[in-house]
Formats: C-alpha cells, sequence, structure tokens
C-alpha cells in the first residue's frame, strides 16, 4: 500500500513538473514580456536594464531554474497589466469559484446518482427514459447555451432570479444549475451503466433467493458494489468542472477565476495565465491522487501494485 | 497458443459436430469480428426511427454546409442599415427575411448556413487530426514498447490531468487567433483516446498467431500496423470520431462564443450566439437559431454516436 501510494505521489509530482515545462517553453514562445508590457517601445538603455531586472538575458535553461527557484520561494510573477502579484488577484477571485464549483458539484451528486439509479432500474419504464433523456439534453448542449436559456427564461421573461454577479444567494442559482447540468449528466450515465453491469451479476440472483428485501439487494448489494466505478467518474468531474466554469463565470459575470483566466487570454497578460495553469493542474493532479488511494481503499481487490 | 481443432480429440471414424463447427470457423478471428459483410443501408434500415431521423438531418445539413453559395438566399456579409434587428418574417418582420435580421441588418439564416460550414469544417479537420495523431502515437507505442510506449504514455496521463480548455486557452494566448491554429489546437483534443484505444488493440493483435506468422515471414513494423492493426480497429475508430465530433464543436463553439475562437467578419454559430448575447432582451432570434443549429447538430451526432457504438459493440474505456 505505501509503495503504492509512494508511486502514485512520484507520478502525480511529475505530471505537476511537466506542466510546469510546458508552461516556460509557452511563456517563452509569446516572445518578449516587454513588447506586452510597453506596447510602444523603450529606449535601448532601458530596455536592457529591464532585461536583466527580469533575469531576460540568461540563457534559457537558466531562465528555467530561476523561474522554480521563485515559485518554491512563493514568486509567482506580477500582472504584465496591472502591475501587481498574480497570486494577490487569485487569492481574491478564487473563493467566489470555489463557493459556485462546490456548489455545482454537490448538486450533481445529489441529483445524478439517484437520477441514475432510476434511470437503470426503471429502465423500461416512462420515468426511466425521461429521467435519461434529461441527462442526455444535459450531456449535449452546451453550457452557454444552457446558460442563456436559463437567463432568457428567468431573468428577461419572469424577472424572477438575477443573472449577473454574485451579491446574494439568489445569485447562485442559475450558474449553478448551469455548472451543475454536465456534471449531473456525466454521473447519472455512469451510474446507470454501472448499476446495470452489477444488476446482471450471479450475487443479485442469490441475493433474491436468500430471500432478501429488495430494498436490502439494491442498496447493500448492488449499490455498493456500482457505487466503485463511479466514484473514478466523480474524480474526473473536477477538470470537467474547471472547463465549464471557465465559460459559465464568463456568462454569468462571476467574479472568479475562470472570469480572471479568458481576461487574461484576452489581454494576453501571460504571467496571469501561467499561475492559473498551474494552480489549475495542481488541482486535478491531487484531486485525482486522492480519489486513486479512495479507490483502494473502497475496493480491496484492486491489486495496489502499479 | 489456440489449438482448438487438435486432431487427438476426435474419436475413431466419430466427429462431433461442435467440433466440426469449429474447424469450419476462420482460425484466429480476433473476438468481436464478424465474417458475414454488412452493408450501410441494412444497418440504416435496421435502426430505430429517430437514428434514421438524425442521420438525414446530418445529412440535409452537410449538404447545406457545403452548397451554402447556393443555398443561402443573402450574402452573409451584407449589412443593411434600415433593416437592423428586423423579426423573422413569420413574426412580423417587415422585410421578408426568414430568421430575421442581426444587428447590422444582416441575413440570420444565410448567416447561419455559413457559420454551419465553418464550424461542421473545423469540428471536422479537428476531429481528424486528433484521431491521426492519436492513432499513430497509439501504434508507436503499442508496437515498439518501451520507453518509447512509457514516453507516450506520460504525455497521454499529462493530456487526461490538464483540464482540456486550459490548453487552449494558452494555446491562443501564445499562438494568436487565426483559423488555423484552432483547427490545430482542437485537433490535440482528445488524441489520447484513439492513442489507448489503439495500444491496447495493438498489444492484442500482436499476440495472435496470423502476427507472428507474419514477423516470422519478415514482416515490418510499418507492415504488421497497415495490414493486421488497422483493419483491426476500424470500426472502434468510427465510433470514436462519432462521439469525439461533437465535443469538438462544442469546444469551438464555446471558445467563439467567447470571443477568443474565430475571428469577425467570419461567421461561426458559436460567435453569433455571442454576438447576439447583447441584444438578446430585444431580438431573441438572434441567439435562437444559431443555438438551435448547434443544440440540432450536436444531439443529432451524440444520438448517432450511442447507437453506432451499441451496434458495433466496443468496449471503450
Amino acid at each position: 500500500m505505501l509503495k503504492f501510494i509512494g508511486w502514485r505521489f512520484g507520478r502525480a509530482l511529475l505530471t505537476v513538473f511537466a506542466v510546469l515545462v510546458a508552461v516556460f517553453l509557452a511563456a517563452r514562445l509569446t516572445g518578449n514580456p516587454l513588447d506586452v508590457m510597453y506596447p510602444d517601445g523603450l529606449p535601448p538603455d532601458q530596455e536592457q536594464r529591464l532585461l536583466v531586472q527580469y533575469g531576460l538575458d540568461k540563457t534559457v535553461p537558466e531562465q528555467f531554474v530561476n523561474y522554480v527557484r521563485d515559485l518554491f520561494q512563493g514568486n509567482f510573477g506580477i500582472s504584465l497589466r496591472e502591475k501587481r502579484p498574480v497570486a494577490d488577484m487569485y487569492a481574491e477571485d478564487i473563493g467566489a469559484t470555489l463557493k459556485l464549483a462546490g456548489c455545482s458539484f454537490l448538486l450533481s451528486v445529489i441529483f445524478g446518482i439517484p437520477m441514475g439509479m432510476i434511470g437503470a432500474l426503471k429502465r423500461r419504464t416512462g420515468a426511466g427514459r425521461l429521467v435519461m433523456s434529461v441527462a442526455f439534453l444535459g450531456y449535449a448542449v452546451p453550457h452557454f447555451i444552457i446558460a442563456l436559456s436559463l437567463i432568457l427564461i428567468f431573468g428577461f421573461y419572469l424577472h424572477w432570479l438575477p443573472s449577473t454577479g454574485n451579491a446574494t444567494i439568489w445569485h447562485y442559482i442559475l450558474p449553478t444549475i448551469t455548472l451543475a447540468a454536465h456534471r449531473f449528466a456525466s454521473i447519472a450515465r455512469h451510474t446507470r451503466s454501472s448499476l446495470l453491469d452489477v444488476l446482471s451479476q450471479d450475487f443479485m440472483r442469490t441475493a433474491r433467493a436468500k430471500g432478501l428485501e429488495e430494498r436490502v439487494v439494491i442498496f447493500k448489494h448492488a449499490m455498493r458494489n456500482s457505487l466503485i466505478p463511479v466514484v473514478t467518474i466523480l474524480g474526473l468531474q473536477i477538470a470537467g468542472l474547471i472547463n465549464g466554469s471557465i465559460i459559465v463565470e464568463t456568462v454569468f459575470s462571476w467574479p472568479g477565476i475562470g472570469r480572471l483566466f479568458v481576461g487574461a487570454v484576452m489581454k494576453r497578460d501571460f504571467p496571469v495565465l501561467q499561475f492559473g495553469v498551474i494552480c489549475f493542474a495542481a488541482i486535478v493532479v491531487l484531486v485525482n491522487f486522492m480519489v486513486d488511494i479512495l479507490y483502494v481503499i473502497i475496493d480491496p481487490r484492486i491489486r495496489t501494485e502499479a | 497458443m489456440r489449438n482448438i481443432h487438435k486432431p487427438s480429440i476426435q474419436t475413431e471414424g466419430v466427429c462431433t459436430p461442435e467440433i466440426e463447427d469449429v474447424s469450419v470457423g476462420p482460425p484466429n478471428l480476433p473476438p468481436g469480428a464478424s465474417v458475414e459483410k454488412n452493408n450501410f443501408f441494412d444497418r440504416f434500415r435496421a435502426a430505430p426511427f429517430s437514428i434514421q431521423l438524425c442521420i438525414l438531418l446530418m445529412l440535409l445539413m452537410a449538404l447545406t454546409a457545403v452548397f451554402a453559395p447556393y443555398v443561402a438566399p443573402f450574402d452573409p456579409n451584407q449589412t443593411s442599415m434600415l433593416e437592423r434587428n428586423d423579426p423573422p418574417s413569420w413574426m412580423g418582420g417587415q422585410s421578408g427575411h426568414l430568421l430575421g435580421t442581426d444587428q447590422l441588418g444582416r441575413d440570420v439564416l444565410s448567416r447561419c448556413i455559413y457559420s454551419l460550414r465553418v464550424s461542421v469544417g473545423i469540428a471536422l479537420l479537428g476531429v481528424i487530426i486528433g484521431c491521426m495523431i492519436g492513432v499513430v502515437a497509439g501504434i508507436l507505442s503499442g508496437l515498439l514498447g518501451g520507453w518509447t510506449d512509457r514516453a507516450i504514455m506520460m504525455i497521454v496521463d499529462f493530456q487526461l490531468s490538464v483540464p482540456f480548455m486550459l490548453i487552449v486557452l494558452v494555446g491562443i494566448a501564445v499562438f494568436g487567433t487565426s483559423i488555423m491554429v484552432l483547427i490545430l489546437l482542437v485537433g490535440t483534443a482528445h488524441w489520447e483516446t484513439y492513442a489507448r484505444l489503439t495500444r491496447g488493440q495493438v498489444l492484442t493483435v500482436r499476440e495472435y498467431q496470423f502476427v507472428e506468422a507474419a514477423v516470422a515471414l519478415g514482416a515490418t513494423n510499418w507492415r504488421i500496423a497497415k495490414r493486421h492493426i488497422l483493419p483491426n480497429i476500424a470500426s472502434p475508430i468510427i465510433v470514436l470520431l462519432t462521439l469525439n465530433f461533437p465535443s469538438i464543436l462544442l469546444l469551438e463553439s464555446s471558445l467563439s462564443f467567447l470571443g477568443i475562437g474565430v475571428q469577425p467578419p467570419t461567421a461561426s454559430l458559436g460567435r453569433m450566439v455571442g454576438e447576439g448575447r447583447d441584444y438578446m432582451m430585444s431580438a431573441w432570434w438572434l441567439v435562437i437559431s444559431p443555438a438551435s443549429f448547434i443544440v440540432l447538430l450536436t444531439l443529432c451526432i451524440q444520438l448517432i454516436g450511442d447507437w453506432l457504438r451499441d451496434v458495433i459493440d466496443v468496449r471503450l474505456t
């Protein structure tokens, strides 16, 4: 077990390192950051001074070493546009994103798993088909169209809910539903197929033959086994949540890091992008690492050899 | 070794029907491969009505996209200041535009038709690029093994662990927003699905006797890949292509919607939705029309993909 954890941890570190290298190379490909900061050009002596100040006169490998050292010292760079530390900018906005993503994640799990169960247990009835059709729609319709439809209906026509910002609790409803739609659909679909797999197993027949109540058969024997693959899917949802929050935050003017990120792409503010990618990647890698370990704890049958 | 028909099983003079069946069957076929030839029309007729409808709709959309200049009633970029935000003609619009006009007086239907061309074109090229990268990487990984395999699988892990939207956004920030860059970037989406599929298939096929025989006869890796591996992965690849297509289409339209995908004056479905958003209160048709095209396209292809997966019966991880 310890060996397994160590091995997985090593791979996680390696991935984060690969992200660091990739981001660094991408940053060098954008050319001279001074051109972005001072679009009108600089006198040669000032330019030379700034090159030395930012360490841009060194060779690329030397720059990489400095860059990694700066990261470890907590020095994540200065925004080219706003001229302040990018870490501060992210620190201001991450709360809003975490709240939105957390609510959506909870909502999608709370609805997704029971919906998937209905889809599997009542698959030949209208209810089962309806549930899976809704899940299918949630899966195939893009975030921004769901968002705009909700804004049109509940914001413009009915005037029930606000559609921009995050001032009150009412502001959470539309973005949370939008962001949860995809995740809900994917959780429901996976729960359904995994439960269907389990339902056709021999031990289900045995459980029924023993005369157990249907409730016990479903919840104790079927659900427990079918949730194992779903747990892995939950880990992968995090990457999906981040993808989605970039769109959803922009549509709903949500003051989170997704919107910050899109803004940085448009302004070509590379230090902001760089920090964002490293943060997001680290979060995803960390979550997947924890899911892997959780997986082994839930299901002792999985061999812990790498 | 799978020596099913050993003569030693046979008893003197008697041959049980099961053994005869085995010896008649094609030797060494991989599981799931079928001998009978199914042509497209047989499958189409056997499909449920909803799938037939989807396929017909897709054909219609494809034809519309290809023949856009002949189908579109107006020039998509022709502006007309007098006919700005005119509602669809069947809703009281004065200028006779079937789906109304946009904020610059351009015909929405014509713009949708041209956008269809751009969006579908980008998604199609993107899917093909991704498929080629993935298949080549999978074959290299499976056939060469060792360090090549490990390196490629590490890149696959990398791709899986970084949210793909971030890679694309950084790519756009670095290379700018031209249509070529966009195609290449969306092309790198999902290549890892093909790579994993191909690699798995290579590892399976390599164990079959006919491949062993081919190696013994001096076949090169290239020949084995072409003659023995590609035919075996053709059908799951088609399923993957159909399933990945809508997600690439959505990626492009999301980017264009944010304003960092296809750039004006080129119209793309996502871009039209993004531009129409500002006028949504007064001119809802600017958003509804392109959005319906997007939803219809993705729903149909997704349904076809799900159906194909069940028919061809591939297990995709």
